[in-house]
């Protein structure tokens, strides 16, 4: 293997340092680079541990599929380390320009719409180091692709927030990058429609990689629906056309338009600067009762991975969105006061937090 | 106590669900990993959520451990009764509480057979991807507990990236609901940190599994090799190449032998390895992936190559395969199913290696494995009335599973390590690793009472005994992956 695809690099002195402030410090708060400042909880008694000097590539061997980065490395440069050997993370990891990094997205389970296809980071995340709430490193689940060993520790971690530990350490299986893909769009009046027409492709045979609800003028004017297929170039034209006769198809993307169409998408470019962004896991059946209560507000919203996620951006969140799902603060640069609803663990989750966090360190 | 606790069981159970006499223990004392026997004091056959909740709640306040139970096809031991501990079987709570096409989504009884969560969104053009060979037996609860595998997780996972929601009983009684019909969540995943406990964190009442659509069509290949070596070189060429294909499948010789013998699905018998490639999804994404799987075999020197040419050509070619564990019963009195990982890029060292521990232990080892993923599934074959034999067996198992951690692999990729590979545990951890998994397991069962002694050292493991088929594999009825 060449010293281009492989590299090492040696971090035990950084991580026996956090260990021994971990052990030291009685309220802890983990952050990457706080891409999504929004989760963030106030905790003035805490002491802020940054990621950031966990930074690099452990291992990569592109034969193998498989990746091993420190968390606080920068989502950019994993994503363009595997596209130089022609692999991805295909669930579209989020906020890559905004210097998020490997651990805060796997914290904050931050997969973006291509999760469609094959899956999320859950579905990506082989294995994890990281130090619990007693200063101890704990490594669980593998480098390898299937491995069902032991209690699994990485899956545990996804969407976790800091709160079960500070993880250090992330292994992913990588997957082969599509050569060609191309997004068509279809334009609605009606959200039945658009919402009949999405769940009909999701049923279908037609293998998407990306499928997305975007009201147009908040849904004024109605809403387009983002079809986004990938594969083997020669094949493509054929797939549109199949495409073509199920769903009115009113514009294709194809190349760099296509590649920035969903590079915006993943860094919520649609979300203006002031505003607040909140994650809401749904279905597609919520989305008609958050468009009835939504569609005279200013909110912007946008349905993605086939109905299953909800992002609305706006100054506030009214209440009512709340009783539809659970939501999530992903980024605020307001001074917005709604904080995200803290977790309620039940038993499960509570004993989980009791056997890594005795102490209740981890805000 | 005994005699008090039973009584509380007779409360919750009418006569014919209560087993309380040796006779009835007989199909409960083992399961797929037959070396293993043990009696309960009673096993109890819950028609209900309630009921399944009321006996966990009696087994914490009389501290009576128990251990939950599909069809009893676990591999691993992972269903073994504990002695003084009661099995919950729970098949007869086999109900589909709800099949949503448009959410794609099915919510199951743990009872529920895996093949059946397909047949039953074969209507509406959906299906339940994990496919273990057991398929046709093995329940949907035990899947659950062992993130059970199967030929076709190359390209969609394991059984925990299939399961969106649980609702679970802890091992106090207490009950839980983890998950939702959404594919994401904005909390820890506790249902994925669920799934694969191997019945330590308590048992699940209902599964909220993912259904996906049917591939359009599936292209099935089978090619043969003079070596073994070439067929998994094959493999590292597939996968090189940036293909996914859907399985990825080799047999040695031996396994052809035993699966042609059994089942007839056409396969040559004087191939040294045979491979099986399937590639699935869209109709022209797959012509256009065929074309460049085609140079890629020929330059892989197989002397033979046979695509299916129908739907029962390539259930043939599967049922071969999936039979093969079954088959070797034909060849060898019993056997050891292993189970471990290896880096793909190792998988034909690894092979060499297991050729090689077999020639010095002077055992036969047959191979049929998920090559995709570097999953291994070595069968040991021995003759238990041979004195010491049981034991060789074991020995060269051990081998083999070190073998596996030693290149930075698993000892299991979709069997668990249930009672039989409890003791390899902590050569692949380290020591604050496995005190961790010790921690959860003493918060969310303190009294050590949810299938005590399985995954983690606790508890008192039964004496080994002279195995042979399963007697569902017998009648034909179950195939083991």
């Amino acid at each position: 293997m060449s010293e281009l695809t492989k590299t090492e690099c040696t971090v035990s002195d950084t991580v026996a340092n956090l260990q021994q402030i971990i052990r030291s410090s009685k309220r802890i708060h983990v952050a990457g680079n706080s891409s999504k400042s929004g989760l963030h909880q106030d905790a003035d008694d805490a002491t802020l541990i940054s990621t950031h000097a966990l930074h690099g590539i452990v291992s990569y061997d592109p034969q193998e599929f498989v990746v091993t980065v420190l968390s606080g490395t920068r989502v950019s440069e994993l994503i363009e380390l595997l596209s130089e050997q022609g692999q991805y993370l295909p669930f579209d990891s989020l906020l890559a320009k905004r210097d998020a990094t490997i651990g805060g997205t796997v914290a904050s389970n931050a997969s973006g719409s291509g999760r469609f296809r094959f899956g999320g980071i859950r579905d990506f995340l082989l294995g994890v180091r990281f130090i619990d709430g007693r200063g101890n490193c704990i490594r669980g689940g593998g480098q390898v692709v299937k491995n069902a060993a032991g209690f699994d520790f990485p899956k545990l971690m996804v969407g976790s927030q800091g709160k079960l530990g500070l993880v250090y350490e992330l292994t992913f299986k990588v997957f082969p990058r599509p050569e060609t893909y191309v997004t068509l769009f279809s334009s609605f009046q009606k959200l039945e429609d658009v919402i009949s027409c999405m769940n009909k492709l999701a049923t279908s045979q037609m293998d998407l990689e990306a499928l997305d609800v975007l009201p147009i003028d908040s849904g004024a004017n109605g809403y387009q629906l983002a079809m986004r297929i990938g594969g083997i170039a020669s094949a493509i034209p054929n797939r549109i056309e199949r495409l073509r006769q199920l769903v009115p198809v009113a514009e294709v993307m194809e190349n760099h338009t296509d590649t920035e169409f969903w590079e915006a998408a993943a860094n919520f470019e649609w979300v203006h600067p002031q505003d607040s962004l909140y994650k809401l896991a749904i279905t597609s059946q919520l989305i008609s009762q958050l468009e009835t209560e939504l569609i005279s507000t200013n909110l912007k919203r946008r349905y993605s991975v086939g109905g299953n996620v909800a992002w609305l951006a706006g100054e506030s969140l009214p209440d009512i969105c709340k009783n539809v799902a659970p939501a999530q603060r992903y980024f605020s640069r307001s001074t917005s006061t709604y904080q995200s609803q803290p977790w309620v663990a039940g038993a499960f989750g509570q004993a989980i937090k009791r056997a890594l966090d005795p102490e209740n360190k981890f805000t | 106590m005994e005699p008090h606790f039973l009584a509380k069981l007779r409360a919750i159970y009418p006569a014919e669900r209560l087993i309380t006499h040796d006779a009835g223990f007989i199909s409960y004392e083992s399961d797929g990993l037959t070396a293993f026997r043990e009696k309960p004091i009673a096993v109890v056959l819950p028609e209900s959520a309630d009921e399944v909740i009321r006996t966990v709640q009696n087994c914490h306040e009389n501290n009576v451990p128990f251990v939950a139970r599909g069809s009893g096809t676990s591999l691993s031991g992972g269903s073994l009764p504990v002695k003084n501990g009661i099995v919950i079987s729970l098949n007869r709570m086999n109900r589909i509480l709800r099949l949503d096409p448009v959410r794609r989504v099915a919510v199951v009884e743990p009872g529920v057979i895996n093949l059946d969560v397909t047949k039953a969104a074969a209507p509406f053009g959906l299906l339940y991807a994990p496919d273990p060979s057991s398929q046709t037996v093995c329940t949907i609860g035990g899947n659950v507990a062992f993130n059970s595998g199967g030929a076709h997780c190359l390209k969609y996972g394991m059984t925990s990236n299939h399961v969106l929601g649980l609702k679970i009983v802890l091992p106090d009684g207490t009950v839980d609901h983890l998950g939702s019909d959404s594919l994401e969540s904005i909390q820890p995943d506790y249902v994925g940190m669920f799934v694969g406990s191997e019945g330590l964190f308590g048992i699940a009442l209902e599964i909220t599994l993912r259904l996906i659509p049917k591939p359009e069509v599936y292209r099935t290949v089978m090619c043969a090799y003079r070596t073994l070596k070439e067929a998994g070189d094959a493999v590292s060429r597939i996968i090189a190449s940036g293909l996914l294909p859907g399985a990825l499948e080799i047999m040695d010789n031996l396994a052809i032998q035993a699966a042609e013998a059994a089942v007839h699905p056409g396969y040559p018998l004087d191939a040294a390895g045979l491979l099986i490639v399937e590639l699935e999804g869209e109709a022209s994404q797959v012509a256009a992936e065929f074309d460049r799987l085609k140079p890629l075999i020929e330059a892989s020197g197989p002397y033979l190559v046979k695509e299916a040419s129908d739907a029962y050509e390539r259930q043939q070619i599967w049922k071969g395969r999936k039979s093969a564990f079954s088959a070797v019963g034909r060849l060898s009195p019993d056997f050891i199913v292993q189970d471990g990982v290896v880096p793909r890029g190792r998988l034909g060292e690894a092979l060499e290696e297991i050729h090689r521990l077999s020639e010095l232990h002077g055992i036969r080892v047959a191979n049929v494995f998920h090559a995709g993923d570097g999953n291994l599934h070595p069968l040991i074959l021995y003759d238990g009335k041979q004195e010491g034999a049981l034991h060789r067996a074991e020995q060269l198992a051990a081998e083999i599973l070190e073998l596996c951690i030693r290149y930075g692999g698993s000892i299991t990729g979709e069997h668990g390590v249930g009672m039989e590979k409890r003791a390899y545990l902590p050569k692949m951890y380290q020591p604050n690793d496995m005190e961790s998994m010790y921690q959860l397991r003493r918060e969310i069962d303190p009294k050590n009472i949810s299938n005590p002694g399985k995954m983690l050292m606790e508890g008192q493991a039964p004496a080994l005994t002279v195995s042979g088929l399963h007697p569902l594999e017998k009648a034909g009825v179950m195939s083991r992956e």
